[in-house]
């Protein structure tokens, strides 16, 4: 499915809601595009429904209204063959508690139409690569949250899907395990698209290319990491500095009064105003630097800076009250456009 | 359907059925109490009808029971996992259905017709034979696709409710209203408790073969449009 020029279209949903027992919309007229080949993040707070978008794009619950295509064709219950090339990750994954991972990884290869032996040959591997070779043989049972999710992830591999829908994929590791998460998915995403939910804005700045804002059921966010970030009005770099840091910020100061930083013990917060090239306004700073011998032991961006953006959408959204109401009933494909339609 | 993902689904479930203490339990137990109706027929103190008669009335209710048990958890006691591990993997909501009713089908025919059929034979063979073949084979089978009736209501009620308990209950309150509601559609010479009050005639091959007949097609009908109804109301539901 195209949405425009050559862009391919992996994921699609057009109004898509979910409302439970008539009382609770979970999902309020998702109009998502998700590009192939992307790593695309779908962020939210706690309840914002990526959980139930994900279950509304695998045919697991049916909508109460709209329509999810996936592949470009429409998802339902019985639609196997489109799961089939999907592989999928719940958040918080329960699996058969009295089989091993070898015995569920079968199952789940024989379940995707794999051969015996192709299925035996990838488990293995799966379960080397996710680090859980020891408990192989050891009933689930017992298995804690990172345990399970690594399971999950080794699951949702075993049939060598185009796409990966990945629910909160880095709940319960370690920060090991969080960066041993990242590196996977970038290595992944080649020839692949996957498309992770998450409450946690750095994972997405990560590794994302593109990113969907949900809050309360509704997107009020779609587009690609850069218009994002430009959605944040300034930069913010964090300095860490050794030597006399009282010294250099007096020399700011004199250097440019505009410039607006914060210090944090050895951390100095700068921010500078977009529309301005960087490297003239950081220019100043390291002159300031030089002059007063503050070594420079490491220079980041913030992350603050994504968090603002998600911030300043959500505040945004909730800002235009009833116009939202007016936006929706006068646009037909939704308040905002998406990856590909931009 | 695809005949691949199909039997994937059922022999994991199949195997889960071997290694369930309740379907072990009830197959030590009817294979033990099978054992009394064959020693009375080596005493030949009574006739074969009657002793068989005497244990299907014993074996059957308690079969009966079990088998509520097994096909009313059939979906509700998975419906933590079943999402996760399994619906949301490559297979249709049928085909996940229709291999939870083909093992349950399996597991109950195989243990009811595995102590059953020899014990008949047995019976008809040292015992005071006033039986018929014809009779036998039919009241066994009237009997069997009776249990068969029962695990596909119990998937149903599995399906439609999700909660095993309120299933279990369910059935037991249908099963112990069967005579009356049989009566009230007009045909209680199809109602289980008639099958089992109606087993010496049966057996000796004095009631009419059709009526017998009868009773195995429509409970196995019934089995079918049930296994029907399983099917779609799942696929309909939210997982």
């Amino acid at each position: 499915m195209e949405a425009g020029g050559d862009t391919v279209l992996v994921v699609e949903t057009k109004n898509l809601t979910k409302i439970y027992a008539g009382k609770y919309i979970a999902v309020n007229a998702l109009n998502l595009q998700v590009r192939e080949g992307s790593i695309f993040g779908l962020v939210g707070p706690n309840a914002a429904g990526k959980t139930t978008t994900f279950k509304l794009l695998l045919g697991l619950q049916k909508p109460t209204a709209g329509q999810v295509r996936m592949f470009g064709e429409p998802m339902t219950a019985n639609a196997a063959h489109l799961r089939e090339r999907v592989g999928f990750l719940p958040t918080n994954p329960r699996f058969p508690k009295d089989l091993t991972p070898i015995k569920y990884l079968s199952f789940v290869g024989a379940i995707s139409g794999l051969s015996r032996e192709t299925t035996m040959l990838r488990l293995a591997s799966l379960l080397r690569a996710v680090d859980l070779l020891p408990a192989a043989s050891q009933k689930i049972e017992g298995f804690s949250t990172g345990m399970m999710t690594r399971l999950g992830i080794a699951a949702s591999l075993i049939n060598d899907p185009e796409l990966l829908i990945w629910d909160e994929p880095t709940l319960g590791l370690d920060p090991a395990g969080r960066r041993q998460i990242f590196d996977l998915i970038r290595k992944l995403s080649a020839g692949r698209t996957i498309l992770l939910s998450t409450h946690v804005l750095t994972d997405v700045e990560r590794v994302c290319t593109d990113v969907a804002i949900l809050n309360q059921g509704r997107l009020i966010f779609s587009g690609s990491m850069a218009e994002m970030r430009q959605s944040v009005p300034h930069h913010t770099l964090v300095l860490e500095l050794d030597g006399d840091i009282d010294g250099l910020c007096e020399r700011l100061a004199q250097l440019d009064d505009r410039l607006e930083y914060e210090r944090n013990d050895n951390l100095l917060h700068i921010t500078f105003p977009r529309g301005q090239p960087l490297a003239a306004r950081l220019a100043p700073v390291l002159a300031a630097l030089r002059e007063t011998g503050v070594e420079l032991v490491s220079i980041n961006t913030a992350t603050e800076r994504m968090e603002e953006a998600f911030l300043r959408r959500v505040e945004e959204d909730s800002a235009q009250g009833l116009a939202r109401a007016v936006s929706a009933a006068s646009d037909e494909e939704g308040p905002l456009s998406g990856p590909a339609a931009a | 359907m695809r005949r691949d993902r199909f039997l994937a689904l059922l022999r994991p479930d199949l195997a889960s059925m071997t290694r369930s203490w309740l379907v072990r339990l009830w197959l030590v137990l009817l294979g033990l109490s099978a054992a009394i109706p064959v020693l009375a027929a080596t005493a030949d103190e009574e006739p074969a009808s009657e002793i068989l008669r005497g244990w299907l009335q014993v074996a059957v209710m308690p079969s009966a029971i079990v088998v509520i048990v097994l096909s009313a958890a059939t979906v509700s006691s998975e419906s933590s996992v079943v999402a996760d591990s399994i619906l949301s993997k490559a297979v249709t909501r049928y085909e996940y259905i229709l291999a939870k009713l083909a093992s349950r089908v399996i597991t109950v025919s195989f243990i009811y017709f595995v102590v059953t059929v020899p014990t008949a034979y047995l019976v008809a063979r040292y015992a005071e034979r006033d039986v018929t073949v014809t009779g036998v084979v039919l009241t066994v089978l009237s009997l069997g696709v009776i249990l068969v009736f029962l695990t596909t209501l119990g998937i149903t009620f599995s399906s439609f409710i999700g909660n095993t308990l309120i299933s279990i209950a369910l059935l037991l309150v249908l099963v112990s209203m069967q005579s009356a509601i049989f009566q009230l559609l007009g045909v209680d010479y199809l109602s289980p408790s008639n099958v089992l009050d109606d087993m010496l005639p049966a057996l000796k091959g004095e009631s009419q073969t059709w009526e017998l007949l009868q009773v195995v097609l429509t409970f196995g009908l019934l089995s079918i449009v049930l296994g029907g109804a399983a099917m779609w109301v799942f696929a309909q539901k939210d997982v």
